[in-house]
């Protein structure tokens, strides 16, 4: 996913008219139509998710035998002592569950919805520490080069070997599941690849001229970094980030799948895939699990598309500049 | 050749010693014990027996010990006992080995029998209609985790028609039978291929563009070379460097997709023994597994080497 964000340093060309090249990148992306899709699809489904119900999400229904019913079911309200809620005629108020509720009686829609939050938020604080760590150890190992840097990227490279997915069950089995354990750990294992592209930049940038001039000038190392390797590198680490999104969705779909990832009865879009487990849900009871697999494919197809736009956009290399 | 094979070897030891050393000590100070599993409820809590369990197991030695005794004992081929189920773990693992290579084996060449023609004719066709669509498969098959699309073909073939068993590797309670095997070896396969096929498919797509463009191509046709030589000799050839090392890359990828695809089908291969290590918190099983599976990555990666020589006779090893 990185080949093309991580090759080459940026060096401004001069253009006829001055456009600044955010604001080119801003253009490019625009007009980038899948990308601008993917960004509406994300939209909506953001939109959606802070929507969704709390209460319905998570208020069982079992002793009522409201349980596995097909979508569009209506069913009466509950209350928080699991009572009917009665209006003005001492008649139950109905409520419409657009895609049925599940095998304790939830409204499967809030929880797609609500699970979404919590899958989404998932991922972007661990794509935040992902990026964090990659930048802290790719600068390092960059900008300090010789011994130091031989290191890390051995270090990288045994990470990068092992595939992630075991690496996050061998961890969930060390510090067990959860919430945070799991941001803090998927976190913690994806960050190897930003290293190496924030280090190709870096070792790239170190020959660059404005660099030499920098040190000439006097700036020290941590200057150096903050006003001249940091800015040249946001661009390949915005790519890096962005389709990290997507491949955690993926992981904590997974590990949620395998139930050592997010824990019921909080919801997420993992999770809920875990019912699918047994055969009778996922052949007579489609509407537990088919609507998470529809959410989870298009956000990530969504941010694969956005992706492939912001790569194209941030581009400098790219000719065809229409 | 030999001597660079075993340079490889004998450099990769370290770098073995070295993730066992970490899986163990983080596993070793993880909470929770697997002697708790092994005591019964209902003789209480007695700290004798719970003592006698420990030091049957070696438990109450220091970390040190214990790793030099599980690496003495893998050195000798014994890699322990499941505490659970009391079964040898190197044959637990040699089963678990068997059914994931299979079907792992399986999809990969399918994947690649498919990826990689269509890529080089997504290539050819470059902005065709037939490239259009295939850019869009490709997009989806990496787009869509392969477990998602088993449970989706799990349910579609296994369930609505009815056309191939719902999980494990053979029927249970019937003597080993290859069509049977088979037939469940079918949908596995079909879907993890198609992932994998989406990953080569991207790449000799790229690759082969890189190339078909470069002056040797031009000169080849000019010549009046025949299309099939172009392609196949001029420009495969060449674009076959790349695609070789994305698909050393992405073993590991492959490899943790497989292990989630083995559960939706309940196949018995590595992925389920591990959930099983985990969830029973059985350490030296852990460990036998992740060291069987760096052992696979770095073969693997030594092969990507050796297969860069076959393709590109300018490299050479000494």
């Amino acid at each position: 996913m990185s080949q093309a964000a991580s090759s080459v340093v940026v060096v401004p060309t001069t253009h006829h008219k001055t456009e600044s090249p955010t604001r080119r990148t801003i253009r490019r992306f625009v007009r980038h139509r899948l990308a601008m899709a993917g960004l509406t699809i994300l939209v909506l489904i953001t939109v959606a998710c802070m929507l969704g119900n709390d209460q319905l999400a998570y208020k069982v229904n079992i002793k009522m035998g409201y349980a596995n019913q097909p979508p569009g079911a209506v069913l009466p309200v509950i209350d928080n002592r699991g009572k009917p809620v009665l209006d003005a005629n001492g008649n139950e108020t109905m409520q419409t569950y657009l895609l049925g509720s599940d095998g304790t009686g939830r409204d499967v829609l809030s929880r797609v919805l609500v699970g979404g939050r919590v899958s989404l938020i998932v991922a972007l604080v661990s794509v935040a520490i992902a990026t964090l760590i990659g930048t802290f150890v790719g600068v390092l190992a960059g900008y300090s080069g010789g011994r130091i840097d031989n290191a890390l990227m051995r270090l990288v490279d045994v990470v990068l070997s092992f595939p992630t997915i075991l690496l996050l069950l061998v961890v969930a089995a060390i510090v067990g599941p959860g919430l945070v354990t799991l941001v803090i750990m998927i976190g913690a294992v994806t960050w190897a690849s930003g290293a190496r592209i924030v280090r190709g930049q870096v070792l790239a940038l170190r020959e660059a001229t404005f660099m030499e001039a920098a040190r000439v000038v006097g700036l020290d190392a941590p200057q150096m970094i903050r006003w001249h390797v940091l800015p040249n590198i946001v661009a390949p680490l915005v790519v890096f980030a962005t389709f990290g999104v997507a491949s955690v969705i993926i992981f904590e779909a997974s590990l949620s799948y395998l139930g050592l990832g997010i824990q019921p009865p909080t919801p997420s879009w993992g999770n809920m895939l875990n019912s699918a487990r047994s055969l009778t849900v996922l052949e007579r009871y489609w509407w537990q699990w088919v609507p998470a697999a529809v959410m989870i494919v298009l956000t990530v197809l969504a941010v694969n598309f956005v992706g492939d736009g912001l790569r194209d956009a941030l581009d400098q290399r790219a000719t065809n500049d229409r | 050749m030999g001597a660079y094979i075993a340079r490889r070897l004998l450099i990769s030891i370290p770098v073995l010693l070295g993730i066992t050393i970490i899986v163990f000590t983080f596993t070793a100070l993880a909470p929770g014990d697997p002697v708790d599993a092994l005591i019964r409820p209902e003789f209480g809590n007695n700290e004798a027996m719970r003592n006698a369990i420990i030091a049957h197991y070696g438990l109450d030695q220091p970390l040190p010990v214990r790793y030099l005794r599980w690496l003495g004992g893998v050195l000798q081929g014994d890699f322990g006992f499941r505490i659970l189920s009391g079964q040898a773990i190197l044959g637990e693992i040699g089963r678990a080995f068997t059914a994931s290579f299979a079907l792992m084996g399986t999809a990969l060449i399918l994947g690649m029998a498919t990826g990689i023609p269509l890529g080089v004719l997504s290539a050819v066709r470059q902005y065709s209609k037939l490239d259009f669509m295939l850019t869009g498969v490709t997009f989806l098959g990496i787009s869509v985790p392969s477990f998602l699309l088993g449970l989706g073909g799990l349910y579609l073939v296994g369930l609505q028609w009815d056309l191939v068993p719902i999980g494990g590797m053979t029927t249970i309670g019937q003597p080993f039978d290859f069509i049977d095997f088979l037939h469940h070896l079918a949908l596995p396969a079909v879907i993890l291929a198609f992932g994998y096929a989406a990953i080569f498919l991207r790449y000799t797509r790229a690759s082969m563009l890189e190339v078909i463009n470069a002056e040797y191509v031009t000169t080849a046709r000019s010549k009046g070379l025949p299309r099939r030589t172009v392609i196949g000799r001029h420009t495969f050839r060449n674009a076959l460097i790349p695609i070789i090392t994305i698909v050393g890359l992405s073993l590991p990828a492959m490899i943790g997709g497989a292990v989630v695809t083995e559960q939706v089908f309940s196949w018995p291969g590595l992925g389920q023994l591990l959930v099983d290590g985990v969830n029973e918190r059985d350490y030296y099983l852990i460990m036998g597994i992740t060291l069987l599976l760096a052992v696979v990555v770095l073969i693997a990666n030594l092969l990507t080497d050796i297969a860069y020589g076959y393709a590109d006779p300018r490299i050479r090893y000494s």
